[in-house]
């Protein structure tokens, strides 16, 4: 549809007026990723008597909250969990999942240090692709690709339940990627890591767009979660400048609300960073639908 | 209601840290295990351990402690020759050491170590396919259990001959000697080990400001039960270890 002289007039003073990009989600994903990696060493460093002060020691699994949904099952029936997992990883899950019902996969968005190793990978993959990153698979693939991290997620907990034991962790690029030079950590989980960081360099976050289980759950809050993406179209000069901004590619343009199963509530699209328009792209309730006709 | 990011990180870091903060303070906070297994829910065992809860990193002075199955026992029964790490193994190590039974879709690990204590108690338990016990175990368990004839039939079907060669490569270290520089007190010291280093076991309890435990416990995890940090008494015991040497 063609732009009116009104809208091209604000987009290009919007282009002209973009603003300081938001660094809170930066912050707080180096916070997750240092302190994972911390936590790991000292684990390791623990074994001969010495410790990083302040810093807790823990197995990687843990502090995986994904360790407890493959655990449900077990706990349910017999009353234990599923080989390396503990009552860490259960809270951990409560905590995923009520922060999942209130703003979605924010886990996924903000805190998983996997996640933020593929953007730091995509950031190269940015320099060398430039446009036609995070592009590069056909839509009409793309659109039935983004299902198989259902299948994933169904089979793991399925042979988790029947299995009792972790096999998650053979394929695990969250697990290879903290515990590479360990010998539990099975050659099938460093080629998916391998595999993972290659692909960094041509499509944002591939593992949580096509493979990742748990992201596949948390993915569901989307359809109910409470805080949404909420667009204004009264106000929207359809620069599309946040569907470009989307990691996950979502047409946060063509609605008012996102729903989409893959949002990760990264808030990359919003009016405080992507978006050149005030208050048109906003991470709010139901509320707040003031701009709408 | 509207949130901008600098909210939403915010909001992550207090719900997480404040989530995990009052966990620990109720106790519910765990990343390890506190080497206790779980119960039979119902059924004439219910109260007693069950086996199934056995992981991993239960060392056989653990399964001692709970299921009172003798250490020498489950070290023979595994192919574990070396005296000095009859209470130190960790049921996870057989999977490293017999691994290359994988290939003939065989596995002796934890599991096998669970299958054992429950014949060995006479407990109820469903072995996993796959899941073979090593032949001394088979023997061990026929003399010290009273199994029926079913389950005697079932182990002879599911056992392997442990190769002696890999028997005796697994009972690293190789010499009971041990030197200077290995007498390090680490997460896995035991009190066995501080004895055998020639620290005397009044020392040890003045250090430690109780009496000592079985000598077979982990000084770590006896820290752990006692609420104490384990770095605070580890410099200390090194001390009485270093003035020995």
């Amino acid at each position: 549809m063609p732009k009116t002289i009104l809208e091209k007039d604000q987009a290009s003073k919007a282009k002209k007026t973009r603003k300081f990009k938001p660094w809170y989600r930066t912050a707080v994903q180096i916070f997750f990723f240092m302190l994972v990696t911390l936590i790991t060493i000292n684990t390791i460093l623990e074994k001969s008597g010495i410790s990083i002060p302040l810093i807790a020691s823990a197995s990687l699994h843990a502090i995986c909250p994904f360790g407890g949904v493959v655990s449900i099952y077990k706990f349910a029936t017999v009353g234990t969990f599923v080989q390396k997992i503990h009552e860490s990883s259960f809270i951990l899950m409560a905590i995923a999942f009520i922060l999942a019902i209130a703003f979605g996969p924010v886990i996924c968005g903000w805190v998983c240090p996997l996640g933020t190793y593929q953007e730091w990978i995509g950031k190269l993959g940015r320099k060398i692709f430039r446009k036609k990153y995070n592009n590069l698979i056909p839509a009409k693939l793309d659109k039935y690709l983004r299902f198989t991290r259902y299948i994933i997620m169904i089979m793991v907990i399925y042979i988790t339940a029947t299995t009792t034991k972790l096999m998650f962790q053979n394929i695990d690029p969250y697990y290879a990627l903290f515990n590479f030079w360990s010998d539990e950590v099975s050659v099938t989980a460093l080629v998916v890591l391998v595999v993972t960081t290659l692909l960094s360099l041509f499509v944002e976050r591939p593992w949580c767009k096509y493979a990742c289980p748990y992201g596949a759950l948390l993915g569901l809050s989307n359809l109910f979660r409470i805080f949404k993406i909420r667009r204004a179209p009264s106000t929207c000069v359809n620069c599309k400048a946040c569907d470009k901004a989307c990691p996950m590619n979502i047409p946060v343009s063509t609605g008012t609300a996102v729903k989409n199963h893959q949002c990760i509530s990264c808030m990359k699209c919003t009016s405080e960073s992507s978006c050149p328009v005030t208050s048109t792209v906003d991470f709010s309730t139901k509320g707040v639908k003031k701009h709408e006709n | 209601m509207k949130i901008k990011s600098q909210h939403m990180a915010i909001i992550i870091i207090l719900f997480i840290f404040g989530s995990v903060g009052i966990t620990s303070t109720l106790g519910l906070w765990k990343t390890t295990n506190d080497k206790v297994p779980t119960t039979y829910r119902d059924g004439e065992f219910a109260g007693q351990y069950n086996p199934l809860d056995i992981k991993g990193s239960y060392t056989f002075a653990d399964i001692f402690n709970t299921f009172e199955v003798p250490v020498e026992d489950l070290s023979k029964a595994f192919g574990i020759t070396d005296p000095s790490r009859y209470s130190t193994f960790q049921c996870k190590e057989l999977e490293a050491l017999y691994g290359f039974l994988a290939a003939e879709g065989k596995e002796v690990g934890t599991g096998s170590v669970r299958y054992f204590v429950a014949l060995y108690k006479g407990l109820p338990f469903d072995a996993e396919e796959g899941t073979y016990l090593p032949k001394t175990a088979v023997d061990i368990l026929k003399s010290k259990s009273k199994l029926t004839t079913e389950q005697i039939k079932n182990i002879e079907k599911y056992s392997v001959d442990l190769p002696v060669i890999s028997s005796v490569s697994t009972t690293a270290p190789k010499s009971t000697e041990v030197s200077a520089s290995e007498k390090a007190v680490k997460s896995s010291t035991t009190f066995k080990e501080l004895l055998d280093w020639g620290v005397k076991r009044e020392d040890i309890e003045k250090v430690i400001n109780d009496k000592m435990p079985d000598s077979s416990k982990v000084v770590k995890d006896y820290t752990s039960t006692k609420g104490i940090e384990f770095s605070t008494i580890k410099d200390p015991l090194q001390k009485l270890v270093d003035a020995k040497k």
